[in-house]
Parts: C-alpha cells; structure tokens; sequence
C-alpha cells in the first residue's frame, strides 16, 4: 500500500495541500450507541471505492452536513475529518473531482473529494479504514449541529 | 333507513365460500326478498371498478401483449343465490381459472381504494395504472352510489367482515368523490408511471409478522417493522399453509418471520409478494444483542442508501452465537454493525488497536487485527466459529 498507483480521470486532480481537513459524514449505520465504525470511512457501494469528503477550502463542516442531510438518502448524524497529509501517510491519495462531469440526475456536493481506494484489496482497504479511524477519532468528532428543516429555526 | 350491506367473504379462516360477496339490503323496500332494479346499477358499477382494475393489472403483467378480448366480460359478478326475508343477495365471480388471478387482485386494489375514499384516508397508489386507468377507476369508484337519495346507504365491508364497514350515504359520498378526485394524486400518478414504469419484481424476503391468512385464497399478510402492510400470495407452494398457521396472529403479536419469495416493489417500497417460496421464524435471544440482530432482520433491501443487501439469515445465526461468547467473554462490549454485503461486523475499536470480526454472508468469519503501530494488519478467514470466539478473547489476556 506503500506504492502510490495513481490513474486519474477526466476533471480528477490530485489534492497536494497536506493541512487540508476533510469532512466525512456520519449516518444511522456507522454507528452503534457511542461507537463509530471504522467502515464509515471508507467507500459504502454507492462509492464505488471513492468514498466521499468534502475540502475545508471549499466548505464549513456545518454547510457540509447540511447539503448532505438535504441531498443524500440518509442524514448525516456528524462529521468527523481526517487531513490529507494523514490520508496520504495512511498509504492513499486524495483526489479532488469537482470538475468530472455529471450525468443530468447527478449531484456534487459542494467541495468534493474522495480517498482513493480504487484497486486495493479487501484487506487493504480493511486497513486504510482503520488508519483513517484512527486519526478521525483522535480528532474527534467535529462541531456541527443537526440540519434545521425549512421553516425551523431552532434544533 | 335503507341499507345494502356488501360483505367481503374471502377472509381468512374464512370458512364460506371464497371470491362471494355477500349484499344485503333492509328496510321496507327490500322485504320479502325483493330486489328493485335500480339498486341493481350499485352492483353494475362496482363490477365496472373491478374490471378496470383487472385489466390495469393484466397489462401491467403482460407488458407490450395485446389485452385478450375475453378478459373485461371475463371479470363478471353474477347473483348466486337470493335468500328470503330482506333481500339477501350473495355474489360471485363467474369461473373463469385463467383469469381468477386478476379477478382477486383487481378485487383488492377495487375495496383498498372503496374503504380509503370513504374512511377520509389518502386514496392508495394505483401502481401500473396508465394515467387513463387512474382516471378511468376514479371515476367509476365516484359513481358508486350515485342512485342514492336521502335515507339510503350502502354498508361496505372492504376490509374483514369483521371490520367495520364504511357507510355509503348522499353525504359521505360527496367527501369521497372528493377524495377520488384531488389533482394532486393524478399529478403523482403520472409522475409514478413516468419514473418507474410500474412494479419491479426480485427474488428478496422481507421480516415482520404475519397477522392476516386466507386458505382459501392461499393469500396472506406481512406487517412490517414500519407498520406497513405487505400482502403476498403463496399458489405455487400451497405446502406452505402449515408454516403460515404457526406464525399467524391477528393482534401482531406473533413471532418474527421471515418470508422469501418473488416480490415485487414500487418506488423502493415493497408493494407485494407475486409468490412466497419460503417462511421462517426468527427468534433471537432476549438480550441486547437480540434486539439488534432483529433490528438488522428486518432491514430490507437496499438500506444503505439504496443499496445494501439483505442480512442473511445464516449471518445473523453466526452473529448470536459470537456475541453469547462476547458475554461469556467478559470483553469490552463491540460495536455491531450490520455490512453492505448481507453481513454483520463486530468490531472493537480504540485509539491504538482495531480488532474486529466480520461474520459474511455465508456465516464465513473474516478476522481483522492491526495495531496503530504494525506497518501491517492480521487477517485470516474462518468458518471455525471456535476459531472466532479464541481470537476475540484474546483481548482478555
């Protein structure tokens, strides 16, 4: 996992900013009680081995969470984060494809980006998770709080 | 105050004759067994609903084939028998085997939408229906009760015989026509057909409890964890009856069941089973794990953001049995999580060690050890659950 493979498609740039934060959202089944799982940061199947996040430069963690509860299938319950040095140290890049082009039913969420996982193992990406895990976690989880519905004004 | 009280008789346990409906009419009109003409045109156009519905239902099975002429006339009520006193009339489908499928769907989409427009309830989505279908049955359940005057009513038991039936008068009909007719629900319609061109059909199992069976019929109904209710068929394996008597409870109060088959759905939602294949009971232990294997149980296809798989019931086995071990174990408690690929994942994670078991599909165990410090993790894969239970209690040491 040590060997950068690096193929990258039409509007991929690699993101070289190493203190960059990048947000994660976390959903109803990542977590059980108080305990996180250290899939949340990886690719669910809808990823297709690009897990997303969303870049510090581009967006707060609360606009983060708010566009993902408005827009995804599942809301998002917090963000956690992880920078693109520790993604890179874990053994992986992170490639910003805002500029991919979409089909007419797709959306982006504003500020993103994924974590390369295209090509590993399962026990490499088992791995990659669990680095990543850790360096969120000893972050902890970041303060946002839950998205409003329209019309509310208070949580 | 005149009265014809339809009364469904294809229940469950039901031990009258299936597919009859059973029409009653007091007071001084009807007595001695009379049966005046125009209460006649209130039967016509129920059996009208009917047709429309068995033939939205034919198409929708048979896509792109050219609808058999014999179909619409095939869908016929006809007076069985009369009985003395008030006019007691019992009703039934003409035979016809071929097409005894679509009568009875029809039947039910017919009384689902009877019993909604007039219980002040959103009317059912008609799914399948082209848009001229959807009007075309709105329409005809707007004219039931149209003979009406004051005083007269019509009792509608949609539901059970036992259900309270809803009441067909000058007044309610009106809210209901009203009902029928919202722009809202022909802009949905339209829309549905437009998306999902109808109903698509996987072979997928759904978990709840069943708390409706028709012998007769061989139909029967799921209540989801949700509380949305799923009927389904079971025809083609009429062997089936005796697991669906065990599990039977009208008060929802029966087990857990897990039932398989061919089911068809709508927008992501299950609609209906087309046939049943399969029917198990779920039983987990009473514990705090069990609760959540049964929480996992009953996640349906397509949980994880619209994908996910079923959590197999072979996983969910090995599951319980490694969590009795996690208590008897006296390990910190795990997280448990249910995987996208029909899996369970145990794991024990902290700020220097992920530990974890991932229990496959296919009850294989796949275990997972790195310490933040290894420049590389432990993995192995097992379908010793011996083998799982020594490496989770290793931490113990």
């Amino acid at each position: 996992m040590t060997s950068i493979d690096v193929e990258l498609l039409e509007g991929e740039q690699l993101i070289s900013e190493a203190n960059e934060l990048l947000y994660r959202q976390v959903t109803k089944h990542m977590l059980d009680g108080d305990k996180l799982k250290t899939e949340a940061f990886g690719p669910s199947t809808a990823d297709r081995e690009m897990p997303s996040y969303a870049r510090s430069s581009e967006v707060t963690p609360q606009a983060a969470r708010d566009w993902h509860t408005q827009n995804a299938a599942s809301p998002s319950l917090g963000v956690w984060g992880v920078t693109v040095g520790e993604a890179i140290e874990s053994g992986r890049h992170v490639v910003d494809d805002s500029l991919r082009p979409l089909a007419d039913n797709q959306k982006r969420s504003p500020g993103h980006c994924f974590i390369d996982f295209r090509g590993l193992s399962k026990p490499q990406k088992r791995e990659l998770r669990a680095r990543l895990y850790f360096f969120a976690t000893d972050r902890g989880e970041l303060l946002t709080t839950p998205t409003l519905e329209d019309g509310q004004l208070f949580a | 105050m005149d009265s014809l009280d339809s009364d469904s008789m294809a229940d469950v346990g039901d031990e009258r004759k299936p597919d009859v409906k059973r029409v009653r009419l007091t007071g001084a009109r009807f007595e001695g067994g009379r049966l005046p003409v125009d209460s006649l045109v209130e039967l016509q156009k129920y059996q009208d609903v009917v047709r429309i519905a068995a033939t939205a239902e034919w198409r929708r099975e048979n896509p792109g084939k050219e609808l058999p002429a014999d179909l619409r006339s095939s869908v016929s009520l006809t007076i069985e028998r009369i009985d003395e006193g008030s006019a007691d009339v019992f009703l039934a489908f003409e035979q016809h085997q071929v097409y005894a499928q679509y009568q009875a769907e029809a039947q039910d989409t017919a009384d689902a939408t009877i019993l909604a427009a007039y219980s002040d309830a959103p009317v059912p989505d008609l799914p399948g229906f082209s848009l001229a279908e959807d009007v075309e049955f709105r329409e005809a359940v707007s004219q039931i009760g149209i003979t009406l005057v004051a005083g007269q009513s019509i009792e509608f038991y949609a539901d059970s015989p036992n259900a309270a039936p809803v009441s067909i008068t000058v007044e309610t009909r009106k809210r209901a026509v009203e009902q029928l007719s919202r722009i809202e629900d022909f802009l949905f319609a339209t829309d549905t057909v437009a998306v999902t061109g109808g109903l698509q059909a996987a072979e997928e199992s759904l978990v709840g409890r069943v708390t409706i069976l028709d012998a007769e019929d061989h139909k029967f109904t799921i209540v989801l964890a949700n509380g949305d209710k799923v009927h389904g068929w079971y025809r083609e394996n009429p062997e089936l009856l005796e697991d669906f008597r065990e599990v039977v409870n009208s008060s929802e109060e029966g087990p857990l069941t897990r039932i398989s088959g061919n089911l068809q759905s709508k927008d992501g939602k299950p609609f209906r089973f087309k046939e049943a294949n399969s029917i198990h009971r779920i039983q987990f232990d009473e514990t705090v794990w069990g609760e959540k294997l049964t929480s996992f149980a009953s996640l349906a296809s397509g949980w994880e953001d619209g994908e996910g798989a079923q959590i197999s019931s072979v996983a969910l086995d090995a599951a319980q049995m490694l969590l009795r071990a996690v208590d008897q174990a006296q390990v910190d408690r795990p997280g448990v999580f249910p995987t996208a690929e029909g899996g369970v994942l145990v794991e024990w994670a902290g700020p220097a060690r992920v530990r974890s078991v991932e229990i496959m599909p296919d009850g294989v165990f796949e275990l997972f050890l790195l310490q933040r410090t290894q420049s590389a993790g432990d993995h192995a894969v097992t379908k010793d659950l011996k083998a799982a239970i020594a490496f989770i209690e290793a931490d113990k040491a």
